[in-house]
């Protein structure tokens, strides 16, 4: 018996296979070629924007220096586009005088993966600023972390004094809710990007205890080398 | 007769996405980077910019792969497609300017779900040839740069007395912050919708008055 009108040809499954891998094929050439291809203007602008980020948390520098430490654990100026875990930029006055540290520091927010810059004072035992590199958090929300001056008040003098035997920090940086902040140490969040605010928080927390005891022991390892001759 | 009807021209392919269907003030599609990203002239141009090259470079890639995609993941195709360019332009903005890049944040990734360019790769590309495509895009972006570009400038200007950064009028000048922030894009948005809805109800009456026999008063609609 037929059917007065006739049912469409099918398309075979291995046509929507071949479709697909086809295209993800073509698509994941482009991706790699785009990523090649950019790969040293995007390096060349992030080492320059971390330069100009410290003179933003350190405004008493004028001469920025690059250092890792080494196997022997001192610290030794390495090139600025030096890439990788570990490196501290250093800012100098006019005189060459170390004024204070910058750390980057990376982890995950809300929606995003977050870089932010912090400056570590000798003089004032305490974290002195942050700035925000990268954040593609929620617009209005998560990425008031970089414009909300109460929340970057709290990174104006966060105390990171050393405990006595100079291993550990007296009092690890604490994160609380906006407006339960009681001590030096501790970190206002902000209502409406709780989740970002905390993970910057937690991120400069587990960074300066790992990483102000070992600077704070080799204070005398930062000092700027002089420009080499071309 | 249908068969009098001629197919538009090249020219007005391409132009028909300025005013006369422009995405934004016509169509109203893309209203979310609209509002979000036009707090200057500059973020504005660059948004429009970077969604001009994806409509293109989509609506040419869609076109050219129409014949051989099945109905059933043509959607998905079209999405993997448009991705793609995305991220290209995410790494091009990043090699041209940290600081652009960072202005406009998480919209660049959103470029992605502006249905101004799914729009078109379904209604117009997927249905032409690779020519008359990428004049739809290129005639679609530059509307859309146009609409951006005329909310950031009176945005710009009135919220911060600048245009393109240049100061306009001296330092005393007290911009309305309201401007630049997001209700500000509201209440531009809904300043150039009234004008372009004035616009084209004032050209229909024109028309319409036109066509009228002599001596016959025209209806005016108000």
């Amino acid at each position: 018996m037929s059917t007065p009108f006739p049912m469409p040809a099918q398309t075979p499954v291995w046509h929507l296979y071949r479709t697909l891998v086809g295209i993800g094929v073509f698509c994941a050439v482009a991706i790699v070629a785009a990523f090649d291809f950019t790969k040293a203007p995007i390096q060349r602008n992030k080492v320059a924007a971390r330069k100009q980020a410290v003179y933003v948390v350190l405004p008493a520098a004028k001469e920025v220096g690059t250092f890792r430490r080494g196997a022997d654990g001192r610290y030794m100026q390495v090139s600025d586009d030096t890439e990788g875990d570990g490196l501290v930029l250093g800012g100098f006055d006019a005189e060459h005088k170390l004024v204070g540290l910058a750390i980057e520091v990376a982890g995950s927010g809300y929606g995003s993966d977050l870089r932010v810059l912090y400056a570590y004072s000798f003089a004032q035992q305490a974290i002195v600023g942050m700035t925000v590199l990268q954040s593609s958090e929620t617009p209005g929300l998560g990425d008031a972390v970089d414009s909300h001056p109460g929340y970057k008040k709290n990174f104006e003098q966060l105390d990171v004094a050393l405990s006595a035997d100079r291993q550990t920090l007296a009092h690890p940086i604490e994160f609380t809710k906006q407006g339960q902040k009681k001590h030096a140490w501790q970190i206002d969040g902000i209502t409406g990007a709780t989740i970002t605010t905390r993970s910057i928080a937690q991120m400069v927390a587990k960074s300066a205890a790992a990483v102000v005891p070992g600077l704070a022991a080799s204070s005398a390892d930062f000092v700027l080398a002089p420009p080499r001759n071309q | 007769m249908a068969a009098d009807k001629q197919p538009p021209s090249d020219a007005d392919e391409f132009f028909k996405g300025f005013f006369a269907q422009n995405p934004v003030f016509v169509q109203v599609l893309g209203t979310c980077p609209t509002l979000a990203v036009t707090n200057s002239a500059v973020n504005a141009v660059a948004m429009g910019l970077a969604t001009t090259f994806v409509l293109v470079a989509s609506n040419v890639v869609v076109s050219a792969i129409r014949s051989f995609v099945p109905k059933q993941v043509r959607i998905v195709s079209y999405i993997l497609v448009i991705s793609t360019f995305v991220t290209v332009v995410d790494y091009l903005i990043q090699a041209i300017s940290l600081d652009l890049y960072k202005a406009l944040g998480a919209f660049i990734a959103l470029i992605v779900v502006n249905c101004i360019i799914l729009g078109r790769a379904e209604a117009f590309a997927s249905k032409n040839n690779v020519k008359r495509s990428l004049l739809d895009g290129a005639g679609m972006g530059v509307g859309f740069t146009i609409a951006l570009l005329c909310l950031g400038t009176v945005r710009e200007i009135v919220g911060k007395g600048s245009l393109f950064g240049i100061p306009l009028f001296g330092s005393d000048y007290q911009g309305w912050v309201i401007m630049i922030l997001p209700a500000g894009g509201f209440f531009t948005l809904a300043a150039w919708l009234m004008f372009f809805n004035w616009r084209a109800q004032r050209r229909a009456r024109l028309a319409a008055a036109a066509t009228q026999p002599a001596g016959t008063a025209p209806e005016v609609a108000r």
